[in-house]
């Protein structure tokens, strides 16, 4: 039961943080010299036009009484309405999270299920040619530009061999999966609709293995470097003693351990990436949090830049949980309190 | 291992069902365009930027219509119209067989509506229609304009986005007394040739054509505009023949482009001018002379050779090539840094002095161009500090006369030599508004405030004229260059005429595809 007293406690934390980070940016926005109603109105526009749109948008009242005014819609569940869209936050909000949530997903899970094998092999095969081989390959991932790199599997995949499809989440004629979650993949997977989903499928290849290189390579070397320390422990020696297997002593033993490190940086990245894949997303049209951002800070959107803070927030707060959590499990010496 | 091979060969079979991706653009009738961003709001009384009038310009119908790409106007709902000697009466005729895309007759009780809801929601597009006090209905199909005084451009306004006419029945859908702005803000209620099929936000907007339209049937039966943020990512598309025209390819890509052979790049003057704000309200910049010297220490050839890679043209004040009242023998400032230094010396300033110059991100070259104008006002002993801002910031602080110099760009609503001379130079206009140089000189105003009044064009002009010859002696801006509009665009597309005055505006309705 420890667990559950663990997991509401961590959620009640997170008051407390929403109300920090939340004070920051709207201070920080609104701080900004910059008049979003000039933006609404055009350049063109009189100084009573301006002023009757201020009022509408409630820009014209003191910094302090709009960020009440904010919390208490926040309160209520209300994050706004955005100034560029004229639609409420949340709905836009709606539309971009499971376009970054699925390919962040998609990226991280290849991450670990490239890193950890290429992490061990390193590991076990430590200073071969095989380790030097994979080192290289995790220093070129660490060292491109994203968007070059992004760029060259375009004209590798997309314009040259022809195999994957280029930037865009799906085929211009077919429709958009409609479903519960607004991720494609899954979408399409719930109403077995295969044509979609293949088109999904093959649009987020390049795109989420672009956005995974860079953590592979990160990844790769934790899990190398961990294992190493791991594998020169006394119970590793004592397993071997004992005549256990090769494969028992890496794997059961070595790996289990090695893992904890991995995992923090697995959960940092995920939220690193939901809200900051701003290259990939543009190289890939990919229309996800990162290009929201962006887009809302160059017309010093305030509703959608807070909409869009708070999210981050939550998912971080959310990450690091499920964090804690794969700690206990994975090391029963670590303890939820 | 096996069963993983075999998972893997499903999921390659899974991928070749869905292998259309590599969508054929090459649709007779679909035209595919490639655009950086989406667009926001659709209703033609809220919307103010350019990207997203080409959606409504198609989707609406107004009373008048520039003649391909000349600055002239002709009939498109008005079938002719009569204007009141004292210029301040329009009559309007209507041509009786236009209907909304629900069938509703256009007629001019629609023509007053459109007029009054923009007049009441009175946000960025009603600011052209200042002078207009009342819109009648005569009869089913005359309509009368009245105006509160004499104003010279009025007819090309009636040709801007904002003058869209909007089926009246969106008052079926108002809510809280918006009269239906939330409605329309993701759809259309128009006459025009195309209406919206299917909109998902950030990746593509479809148009698809309205067979009944009273201009004929348009041959491109559906218009797809697919949003792709990154320049190379389009430019590789095109290449593709993914995409028929892209829209955001930055001017380094151009001369590769122009070797496709299947791929053209459409080039034409525009009246996309660049300039440079002068704060003629702060030392030294308050000295006509010294505004002159930097005129003078510009390198305009430099900058449109080595940074627009020759895609632009210097301008000639602030009237661009192209507008009506165009002066070809007005002093146009030419690259003389020994002049220029005579005149700051002159001025009182022989060692120079240091100013801090604005720009953004928002213009690819602002920032090579920056770095031009540092390199040659260095040579007059003008020590240039860049200062890049964030577009909203640097807008606040041009209003807000925070500044030194700044870069700026402008292009017309109408076509109007009003658009140039009176917002950048009348006085009432200072700040953001337009006259972003804070210049202020009585007897120019003068001349501007009666040549707006005049009705007759040749008067306007010989007014405009004499204008521009007093403020070339006092440059209150630099005037740089008025850039080409350039469109990379497959061949297989005809029919495309650019308008001036209509960029990123597409003559849907004449154009085909092969």
């Amino acid at each position: 039961m420890q667990i559950w007293g663990f997991i509401v406690r961590r959620i009640l934390y997170l008051i407390p943080v929403l109300i920090g980070v939340t004070l920051i940016t709207f201070a920080l926005s609104h701080l900004v010299p910059g008049d979003p109603a000039r933006l609404i109105v055009g350049q063109r526009a009189s100084e009573e036009t301006l002023e009757r749109v201020r009022e509408e948008l409630g820009l014209n009242k003191p910094v302090p009484v709009q960020y009440i005014s904010y919390m208490k819609d926040l309160a209520r569940g209300n994050l706004g309405t955005s100034i560029r869209s004229q639609r409420p936050v949340i709905q836009d909000l709606r539309e971009r999270f499971p376009a970054s949530f699925e390919l962040t997903s998609l990226a991280l899970l290849f991450c670990v299920i490239v890193a950890v094998p290429l992490g061990v092999v390193c590991a076990v095969k430590r200073n071969k040619l095989v380790d030097h081989l994979i080192r290289v390959f995790a220093l070129f991932g660490v060292s491109m530009p994203v968007f070059w790199w992004g760029l060259i599997l375009l004209l590798i995949f997309y314009v040259i061999l022809g195999w994957l499809p280029g930037p865009g989440r799906i085929a211009m004629d077919i429709a958009a999966p409609a479903g519960p979650t607004g991720m494609y993949l899954l979408d399409s997977l719930i109403a077995g609709d295969w044509q979609a989903f293949g088109s999904a499928l093959s649009h987020i290849i390049l795109p989420a293995f672009c956005l995974s290189y860079v953590y592979l390579a990160i990844m790769t070397r934790m899990v190398r470097s961990s294992m190493l320390e791991v594998l020169n422990q006394e119970y590793i020696r004592t397993a071997r003693a004992n005549g256990l297997s090769e494969w028992t002593i890496v794997v059961r033993h070595g790996l289990r351990n090695a893992l904890v490190p991995t995992v923090t940086i697995l959960g940092l990245s995920f939220g690193e990436l939901i809200g900051g894949a701003i290259l990939t997303e543009a190289i890939f049209a990919w229309p996800g949090l990162g290009s929201y951002l962006v887009e809302s800070i160059g017309f010093l959107d305030f509703p959608s830049i807070m909409g869009f803070t708070i999210l981050i927030c939550v998912i971080y707060v959310m990450v690091n949980l499920l964090v804690d959590i794969a700690y206990g499990l994975l090391d029963p010496q670590i303890r939820w309190n | 291992m096996k069963r993983v091979f075999w998972y893997f060969l499903a999921l390659l079979l899974v991928m070749g069902a869905g292998n259309q991706f590599v969508f054929a653009a090459n649709q007779p009738s679909t035209l595919v365009i490639a655009a950086p961003a989406d667009v926001r709001i659709l209703d033609p009384a809220v919307n103010f930027d350019n990207a997203s009038w080409r959606q409504t310009y198609v989707g609406y119908d107004r009373l008048v219509q520039y003649d391909g790409s000349s600055t002239r106007l002709k009939p498109m709902l008005a079938e002719s119209w009569e204007v009141s000697k004292d210029a301040k009466v329009y009559t309007f005729k209507l041509r009786k067989d236009a209907r909304f895309h629900d069938g509703t007759v256009v007629d001019a009780k629609a023509v007053k509506f459109s007029f009054d809801r923009l007049k009441k929601i009175g946000k960025g597009p009603s600011e052209a229609f200042a002078p207009l006090k009342e819109v009648q209905v005569v009869d089913q199909f005359t309509v009368r304009f009245i105006l509160d005084y004499p104003f010279g451009p009025f007819l090309s306004t009636l040709a801007t986005n904002g003058a869209s006419i909007v089926n009246p029945r969106v008052m079926e859908f108002e809510k809280d007394g918006d009269l239906g702005q939330a409605y329309l803000a993701d759809r259309m209620m128009g006459s025009g040739p195309y209406k919206i099929k299917e909109w998902v936000r950030d990746q593509r907007l479809v148009l698809e054509a309205n067979n009944d339209y009273w201009g004929g049937r348009p041959r491109i039966q559906q218009v797809i505009i697919r949003i792709v943020p990154e320049s190379s990512a389009q430019r590789m598309m095109l290449l593709k023949g993914e995409v028929d025209i892209a829209e955001g390819i930055l001017i380094d890509q151009y001369a590769k482009l122009r070797n496709e052979p299947n791929v053209t790049v459409f080039e034409a003057p525009s009246q996309l001018t660049n300039i440079v704000y002068m704060n003629n309200k702060r030392p030294p910049l308050n000295n006509p002379k010294v505004r002159q010297a930097l005129s003078y220490a510009v390198d305009y050839q430099g900058i449109i050779k080595h940074v627009l890679q020759g895609n632009a043209t210097q301008m000639r004040g602030p009237i661009p090539r192209g507008m009506w009242g165009y002066d070809e023998n007005l002093l146009q400032y030419k690259y003389d840094p020994a002049k220029a230094r005579r005149l700051l010396a002159e001025a009182g300033y022989p060692n120079g002095f240091k100013l801090k110059i604005m720009y953004a991100d928002r213009v690819p070259t602002w920032e090579q161009e920056v770095l031009a104008l540092q390199a040659s006002f260095a040579e007059i002993g003008v020590k240039l500090e860049p200062e890049l801002y964030a577009w909203p910031t640097l807008r606040e602080k041009v209003d807000r006369a925070d500044f030194d110099l700044s870069m700026g760009i402008w292009s017309p609503d109408y076509a109007d030599p009003y658009m140039f001379m009176h917002y950048w130079f009348h006085s009432s206009n200072q700040g953001l508004s337009g006259n972003r140089a804070f210049y202020k000189n009585e007897k120019v105003d003068a001349l501007l405030e009666q040549a707006a009044m005049s009705p007759s064009q040749q008067e306007r002009i010989r007014l405009y004229q004499q204008a521009q010859r007093m403020i070339i002696e006092e440059p209150p801006y630099i005037f740089l260059y008025q850039r080409n509009f350039l469109l990379p665009m497959s061949k297989r597309v005809k029919g495309f005429v650019f308008n001036p005055m209509l960029e990123n505006i597409y003559n849907l309705q004449n154009m085909s595809l092969e």
